[in-house]
């Protein structure tokens, strides 16, 4: 792989599914994109989901692809394991600044064989299971991984070399440092999407508890290559009866900050919880909700089907999630449709749907504004979608807000449109030399 | 079938007594649910808040609940919307009491400083002019019974005779005695038309009478609050001894309290009790309304303030004119001495029936209502339950898959 | 991507008798192995180390583990999923309502 040029037309923040969309719609029109993604692998959070409403498809399955053909695009450029440090605003253009992250390795010459990670001796949590599996000090992300290159973790590394000593090709650098490199471009997207409320943040909805989880950790759970193998409890390995779904967990709440709905939740929830009702034989599957929004196309038929499959729906917010004996957990709730009752009702699992907050802030890095919820500012949100305050700076996917998949796909291709128009208005070249650009 | 009027001026009454974020509450039912308190069919707040939302007074009036809410703000600390469920129960408390206050003194002073203060004023003025006007009810006392005796030694005696006083004492408790019940008395038949599907014979109501002097004494239900309950429920107490200590040593035992000149008598001891304990909890409230650390101290309506600072005001003038006695001024101890009551009665004959005081009575009688219709609704044939959990027929899809 | 493969882009040390190893040279940047990981390394070689000797004598569940190892179970699923993750130890049958553990080869 040739190294980073120094110029670009447009920087794409972020190789999850909208970064990887907005990237290829722009190397699909002839520009020269350069794709930056903080962690070692593309793929975002939807190579690490099990399955996608409302379709059910497998959800690795409809996202490989996309991060093999960005991988591999002849205008893209990856550059993985990288972070944008600055980006700062030059009359025509951008100059950015990245900070590229060592993975001790060459990755010309690795050749992804997994034999270092079967070497290394420590086990640690794995971030791609949000902790429930091990990964190795040394590893490869996860087996869709792109590029499939290991990276040593030096903070988990407990410098015994064994690594080194079974690496068939030698590829293995354990003197690179991280490197700093300049790149101008022409555009800018911010795709950098999402992360998951962090689970203590009501506490008195036990996010610590071992057996009340996380919704993303559920999905590795369910996944066919998920760290148990199947539906299991943390705690226990014991294999759920009763599992309850706490809507509104993490969303639509002042007294933490998120009063906007991350509009995934409900049919995240559903989707999972008839997916319990296949893989766990008469499971007690439970959604506690104050209202279900299942506003996209099919979502209706979803939650009618995911009704009828089974799934239990009860209108109520809980209040409380308290530890019973036996990792057990006591959920209080009122029942609305039941006149008001207060009940206690006790569950061997219990899933937070947690909201959706934004992974990244643009503060010191971009001059762009963000909203009041930490989520980048669309001036022009009925018309221009994926305009932000500064021209030359678009933004796609859930950066922008929450959304889902195909919504998001939809704004990455628009961000993508915007970005093409602003190039060819500025006849942008990423090949001529700067001096010789036509404003 | 029973029909409800709605009130449609219901929340803008309600935000004149302190309840103002009533339109943000979506419903969702956390309050009830993470409330420690609430608990079988005695759920609150939403229900409360429901109905004051849709504006069903009668309903409300029905409902002992807003009573059992010691505040301790759990409701409002996790309320996805910042709706402040423990305060809009509060302003409820304060909307109930105008309601069960038949003279209608206790909305006016609710709602218009000026009423407080002038009514207060007024009673302060009377007690001045007790000690003004020569020979009041018939008896030699005040200003005018001083002589040179009295000049030169504190005689009590003339100035304030015992037995005038304590008679004055009795009438007041009288009075309050009569205020508050006929005020409890009407709560008990509001909440009890709540109970109309019931069937209440009166051995139930006089079976669980007990229930108004356990929790009138103890308070002890504020015990299974959240939030630090114990610490809260202990200043409470405490504050309510001092005040019942204080209440019995000046009403009843008068003539043992009041002494002359330097000679000890164990009383003294049971003010010295209470002097402290009003002072150091009323400070304690004081400063944390003034820096709202507690959750239910965020919000100060004029009624909280007025309660405390009257309080704090009569224990302070209390101890003040006991100093000056012991050291035999005359003169300070005549002046403090109608300071003092200037305070104290108008305390007692404005804010007790009528102020924020009077819940020591509605909240054992709450009590006492729900105890009632629990156990009225143990003895009801019970309906068939609901079936737990089972999908409303709202859920069921309407086309099968 | 050309990588930084020269030993002399390390911090320049005092000339040494012969080159250094380049796992020494990482060692030493990052100031060796810190405590708490030299701590939680040997912790977990010693549930490691408990939860081969239980499974030896058969098929165990997890809590089962957990009362043989006295740990807490959590810990133990953590544990024996990574030992899972890593060939060391499979899945078996259902035993009221847990999954029975078996040492690969045991």
């Amino acid at each position: 792989m040739a190294d980073i040029r120094d110029r670009y037309d447009a920087l794409v923040i972020g190789g999850g599914i909208a970064g990887m969309q907005a990237a290829l719609d722009l190397g699909e029109q002839g520009f020269e994109v350069l794709l930056v993604e903080r962690t070692p692998s593309i793929g975002g959070v939807m190579v690490g989901l099990n399955k996608v409403f409302p379709t059910l498809d497998c959800s690795s399955c409809i996202c490989t692809p996309r991060m093999a053909e960005s991988a591999h695009h002849p205008r893209i450029r990856l550059q993985t394991y990288t972070e944008v440090r600055h980006v700062e605003a030059l009359g025509t253009g951008f100059r950015v600044e990245l900070d590229c992250k060592p993975r001790y390795l060459d990755e010309e010459t690795c050749i992804g064989c997994d034999e270092c990670e079967l070497a290394c001796p420590i086990e640690v949590p794995h971030e791609f299971d949000y902790g429930l599996g091990a990964r190795r000090a040394i590893y490869i992300p996860h087996g869709n991984a792109i590029p499939q290159k290991a990276v040593l973790d030096v903070e988990h590394c407990i410098f015994c070399g064994k690594c080194e000593r079974v690496c068939p090709t030698n590829c293995l650098d354990f003197t690179a440092e991280s490197r700093t490199v300049h790149v101008d471009v022409g555009a800018v997207i911010v795709a950098t999407g999402f992360e998951i409320l962090p689970m203590g943040t009501k506490p008195e909805y036990g996010g610590r508890l071992p057996n009340v989880m996380n919704p993303m950790a559920m999905e590795r759970i369910q996944s066919s290559n998920g760290p148990y193998g199947r539906v299991l409890r943390p705690a226990d390995g014991k294999i759920p009866r009763s599992i309850a779904y706490i809507q509104c967990a993490g969303s639509r709440d002042r007294s933490i900050g998120v009063p906007y709905c991350s509009r995934v939740c409900c049919m995240y929830a559903l989707k999972q919880a008839l997916l319990l009702r296949h893989y766990i034989h008469d499971v007690d599957v439970t959604l506690y909700y104050m209202d279900i929004r299942a506003f996209g196309k099919g979502y209706e038929q979803f939650y009618r089907r995911a009704v009828a499959e089974g799934v239990k729906v009860v209108k109520g917010k809980v209040a409380r999630v308290t530890e019973a004996e036996n990792f057990d957990l006591l959920l209080r709730v009122e029942l609305l449709d039941e006149g008001g009752r207060v009940d206690e009702h006790r569950y061997d699992l219990v899933v937070l749907s947690q909201g959706l907050i934004p992974a990244w802030h643009a503060d010191g890095i971009i001059d762009i504004e963000e909203d009041a919820d930490g989520f980048v500012h669309t001036p022009e949100i009925k018309l221009n979608p994926s305009f932000t305050t500064m021209p030359g700076v678009f933004v796609g996917g859930v950066a922008a807000g929450p959304k889902d998949i195909p919504d998001a796909i939809v704004e990455a291709g628009e961000a993508a449109m915007a970005a093409a128009n602003y190039l060819k208005r500025f006849r942008w070249r990423s090949r001529t030399p700067a001096a010789a650009v036509a404003v | 079938m029973q029909y409800y009027r709605m009130d449609p001026a219901l929340s803008t009454e309600l935000a004149a007594f302190g309840g103002t974020t009533l339109g943000r509450c979506f419903s969702c039912g956390n309050c009830t649910a993470v409330c420690g308190l609430s608990k079988g069919d005695t759920v609150f707040p939403r229900k409360i808040i429901r109905y004051l939302q849709v504006g069903l007074s009668d309903r409300l009036l029905e409902s002992p609940e807003p009573w059992l809410c010691y505040y301790c703000g759990t409701c409002s600390e996790t309320c996805p919307r910042d709706a402040e469920p423990g305060e809009l129960m509060m302003a409820t408390r304060r909307w109930l009491v105008s309601k069960y206050d038949w003279t209608g003194l206790s909305k006016r002073l609710y709602l218009s400083e000026a009423w407080e203060f002038g009514l207060l004023a007024g009673v302060a003025l009377f007690v001045l002019a007790m000690f003004l006007v020569p020979g009041w009810l018939g008896a030699a006392f005040g200003f005018s019974a001083i002589n040179t005796s009295a000049l030169e030694h504190v005689r009590l005696d003339l100035f304030a005779p015992t037995d005038v006083i304590h008679y004055a004492d009795l009438a007041l408790a009288g009075l309050l005695g009569v205020l508050l019940g006929v005020n409890a008395l009407r709560m008990v038949l509001f909440v009890r038309k709540g109970m109309r599907n019931l069937k209440t014979p009166p051995s139930i109501w006089l079976g669980k009478a007990y229930e108004i002097l356990v929790h009138g004494a103890t308070q002890k239900r504020w015990l299974q609050c959240d939030n630090d309950a114990r610490g809260k429920w202990l200043r409470h107490f405490l504050l309510v001894t001092g005040y019942a200590t204080m209440f019995l040593l000046v009403i009843v035992f008068l003539p043992a309290f009041q002494r002359e000149g330097s000679d000890f008598h164990y009383t003294a001891i049971f003010g010295y009790y209470a002097t402290v304990v009003l002072l150091g909890v009323t400070l304690l409230a004081m400063r944390s309304r003034l820096k709202k650390q507690e959750q239910y101290h965020r919000f100060s309506h004029a009624s909280d303030w007025m309660f405390l600072v009257l309080l704090f005001l009569t224990a302070l003038s209390g101890i003040a004119l006991h100093a000056v006695r012991l050291l035999d001024l005359p003169w300070p101890t005549y002046i403090l001495y109608v300071v003092h009551l200037m305070i104290a009665v108008p305390m007692l004959v404005i804010e007790v029936p009528f102020g924020k005081w009077n819940h020591l009575v509605f909240r054992p009688v709450a009590q006492y209502l729900v105890a009632v219709r629990e156990v009225a609704q143990a003895r009801q044939p019970a309906p068939a339950p609901p079936p737990r959990h089972a999908p409303s027929p709202r859920h069921a899809p309407a086309v099968a898959r | 991507m050309p990588v930084q493969t020269t030993i002399t882009a390390a911090p320049a040390a005092p000339a040494p008798a012969k080159p250094k190893r380049p796992i020494e040279i990482l060692r030493e940047r990052h100031g060796g192995m810190s405590k708490e990981l030299k701590d939680y390394f040997n912790e977990q070689q010693k549930i490691y180390k408990a939860l081969r000797a239980s499974l030896k004598n058969g098929p165990r569940t997890v809590p089962q583990l957990a009362q043989e190892c006295s740990l807490p179970s959590p810990a133990v699923m953590w544990h024996l999923m990574a030992l899972r993750r890593y060939g060391e130890v499979l899945d078996g049958p259902e035993q009221n309502g847990y999954l029975l553990y078996t040492l690969k080869g045991a």
